[in-house]
């Protein structure tokens, strides 16, 4: 069968003429030397030449902070009012790791309560991943289990063919449809360019043994290793913002006397006010234990509620942080730890 | 009938001398203008500037604060240190693209009714020539 | 290092201090904090040009400060901080033990590819560390005179701006503010218990990430540093979104000078502008 190829231009023009509509379509640009994936309108120029964007794509899915209620007081009394529906999104720009990422999230969104916020939106998007060609000392989605070419959670995947054009392949029947929608934008090839140099799995090496990891967190919660592998850390929350498993959030109420606004907004555990309790007690009080938080959630407690770690091995973490924490490293150390029996 | 637009002024003053000096503006019943919130502070050292964005965050088309003059603070000093909190302020404003205009400093003692009747006339004048400031009421806008 | 090595090594095995901070390699350009508590721990401690963090942070931490003594790998730009946090009694001169580095200047830029050079390294006029316990390193090139008044090209550039460029300038540059806080966790400056924006009685700044949210937090961030910033450039580093935040910093560090004739950070005796006045300040602006 042929392939179906498309090039930048072409995907250009396809995202711009998206971005006309009632579609909202997220792309990575370029900002400051750095890439970001943003919402685009059909103007904005799309950045392709970038290894992987600082921030993740939970942005377009998961916003950093949402209206959930809105409502206005007057003499008659309480008048809610709507929120608007949310917009269908193309969701361009990820790699594999952040794919797979919104399968992990999806589970926590449709878990006890149902946030049709997240799960409408989800269920609007497409998501267009390009595969790696490239990778830096921080990745790590091999040790997980994912690839580099992964497919989890895409609905078309881009693999490149040249610099200029990647082959297209559809993941699901929304990523067909979507594809044979816009078709004009796509081309047959018999003949890909063999030459293009890409990654594989195995360039990635294995960093450590991912099963290791939950059991050496419950039975070494207090150890001493926590301090001197988080001691470093000063508590922001550069990594959890960028991360693309990371969900939580906090609710807050901005009222005035005549009306009033409830967000959705990101919060991270990693913050000292987090865990903060009314009473000033905070029984994640040193630097250690809320970073010991954000690994033992992400790679046990949701392992517990879900059956799947909480971490795509997108790096994205470690390249971020100004006080140089390297989650694959403590990774690493805690599973030799678990494969020698150390505490 | 369209109604015409009136700047919204914020005045924040002091306990012991401006709001003093606009009570007797008020008890010798010199006119000025309507367009004026007065909110009492115990002291000029006490306007933080989050006082000052969040008045023009809110809906404020024009900030003034006023306090003692120089060596008139009852607390002594708290006016030398907000002059020199508002000399840096107003440097970071500058910077920022925040229309100075709108934020007016003055010392006006509790004998100077006319000072301060005349001061927010002559404010409210200009404001309202300068029309609203819709910068700052875009940005809470934005966040409703 | 060997220097540095020996003599934390020293240091650890005698008891005079029981933790040093120091820096390690982590990368071809990539340095990080390094905590050495024991003296064969101490082989990793590096210094070069990548070394741009200013540890000064880690000492207003309740860990740190339970230390019986602490020693701090400092660039002279470092010892600025901790200058002001001595003065302002957040550590004292016997809690810690400066290993004063001689420093060529240091690399701005994100890894992995780091190559400008340091704005602050431009205008260092503490090459050589102004006071330490002890001093390491080869002689540098010299620094700029201590009574040079510094100006920024950048902040020149901004402040010829007109007011409505700066406004839609800063809008751009604040929107793409994700509020994780890492200018404030990084800044060794800030070390208040409670921050004001994690304050909710009165909720003085919106917590959510929009532009009046962002705005707000940025002009206080700023305000508060204001006297205070010893210009390292970490807030503007570690950022996540690239803001231009040394911009505002930078401002009123010239504000400060021109007005008050203070540059913070050189001086243990100094009182910071912001703490004193003088009768006859600059005040024709005030009616």
């Amino acid at each position: 069968m042929a392939e179906l190829i498309i090039n930048r231009d072409k995907l250009t023009q396809l995202l711009h003429e998206i971005a006309g509509g009632e579609t909202e379509v997220f792309a990575p640009v370029l900002k400051e030397e750095a890439t970001y994936i943003t919402k685009i309108s059909q103007d904005t120029p799309i950045h392709y030449d970038f290894f992987i964007s600082v921030n993740s794509v939970k942005e377009a899915i998961f916003p950093r902070y949402e209206p959930i209620l809105k409502y206005k007081i007057d003499q008659e009394g309480v008048k809610l009012e709507d929120i608007p529906p949310m917009k269908p999104i193309v969701l361009f720009g990820g790699h594999p790791c952040d794919a797979a990422s919104l399968m992990v999230m999806e589970k926590l969104f449709g878990w006890d309560y149902n946030d049709h916020f997240y799960q409408d939106r989800r269920n609007k998007t497409i998501v267009i991943t390009l595969a790696c060609n490239e990778f830096d000392k921080d990745c790590f989605c091999t040790s997980l289990g994912y690839s580099p070419h992964g497919e989890v959670g895409s609905d078309i995947v881009l693999e490149s063919i040249s610099k200029e054009a990647w082959k297209a392949k559809a993941v699901t029947d929304r990523g067909k449809e979507f594809i044979e929608k816009h078709n004009t934008y796509f081309a047959a090839s018999d003949k890909p360019d063999a030459s293009f140099k890409t990654i594989g799995d195995k360039d990635i090496p294995v960093g450590f043994d991912k099963d290791a990891v939950k059991p050496w967190i419950k039975e070494n919660f207090e150890s001493e290793e926590w301090q001197k592998l988080t001691s470093k850390c000063w508590s922001c929350a550069a990594c959890t913002y960028v991360c693309p498993t990371c969900h939580c959030f906090d609710i807050t109420d901005d009222a005035s006397m005549w009306s009033g606004l409830r967000t959705k907004n990101w919060d991270a555990c990693t913050m000292p006010i987090f865990t903060l309790h009314a009473s000033q007690h905070n029984p994640r009080e040193a630097y250690y234990q809320r970073y010991r938080q954000r690994i033992a959630h992400k790679y046990s407690y949701y392992v517990d509620l879900f059956k799947v770690i909480s971490c795509t091995g997108c790096g994205r973490c470690s390249r971020v942080c100004g006080a140089g924490m390297n989650i694959l490293e403590i990774l690493t150390r805690i599973s030799s730890l678990a494969k020698k029996g150390g505490k | 009938m369209e109604e015409k637009w009136e700047p919204t002024i914020i005045a924040f003053v002091c306990n012991w001398c401006t709001y003093a000096g606009a009570d007797l503006a008020g008890t010798s019943r010199f006119k000025y203008a309507p367009n004026v919130r007065i909110i009492k502070t115990p002291c000029t050292g006490r306007i933080d500037p989050m006082f000052i964005l969040s008045a023009l965050e809110r809906g404020a088309d024009g900030v003034i604060v006023s306090g003692c003059h120089p060596n008139d603070c009852h607390y002594n000093e708290g006016n030398f240190n907000a002059r020199r909190k508002y000399i840096m302020f107003r440097a970071l404003l500058t910077q920022l693209g925040v229309d100075l205009d709108r934020v007016t400093f003055a010392w006006c003692s509790a004998s100077e009714g006319i000072k301060f009747a005349g001061l927010v006339t002559e404010v409210t004048d200009r404001i309202r020539k300068m029309g609203p400031y819709t910068e700052f009421k875009q940005l809470n806008q934005d966040a409703r | 290092m060997k220097e540095i090595i020996e003599k934390a090594k020293e240091l650890l095995s005698q008891g005079t201090v029981d933790l040093v901070i120091g820096y390690e390699q982590c990368g071809d350009k990539q340095c990080r904090p390094l905590f050495v508590q024991k003296p064969e721990e101490a082989d990793k401690l590096v210094f070069n040009e990548f070394c741009v963090h200013n540890l000064a942070t880690y000492l207003t931490r309740p860990e740190v400060k339970q230390t019986k003594r602490v020693a701090i790998v400092a660039k002279g730009c470092d010892i600025r901080a901790i200058v002001n946090l001595i003065i302002e009694n957040q550590s004292t001169r016997e809690h810690v033990y400066i290993i004063g580095m001689n420093c060529p200047g240091v690399v701005s830029g994100k890894a992995p590819n780091p190559t400008k050079p340091h704005t602050k390294c431009q205008t260092c006029k503490v090459r050589t560390p102004q006071m330490s316990d002890v001093t390491l390193g080869p002689t540098p090139p010299e620094s700029i005179p201590m009574d040079k008044t510094i100006t920024h090209p950048d902040v020149e550039e901004l402040k010829k701006k007109t007011r409505e460029e700066k406004w839609a300038f800063w809008r751009e540059q604040l929107s793409k503010c994700i509020r994780c806080y890492a200018c404030r966790q990084a800044c060794p400056m800030c070390y208040c218990n409670r921050c004001i924006v994690d304050l909710n009685t009165p909720q003085w700044i919106d917590t959510r990430s929009n532009l009046r949210g962002n705005l707000d937090w940025n002009i206080v961030r700023a305000y508060h540093l204001s006297g205070r910033c010893i210009d390292c450039g970490e807030c503007e580093r570690v950022c996540p979104a690239n803001i231009p935040l040394m911009l505002l910093n930078r401002t009123l560090q010239e504000e400060v000078k021109e007005k008050f004739d203070f540059e913070s950070g050189y001086d243990l005796e100094a009182c910071p502008p912001l703490t004193v006045f003088e009768k006859d300040d600059h005040e024709n602006f005030i009616r």
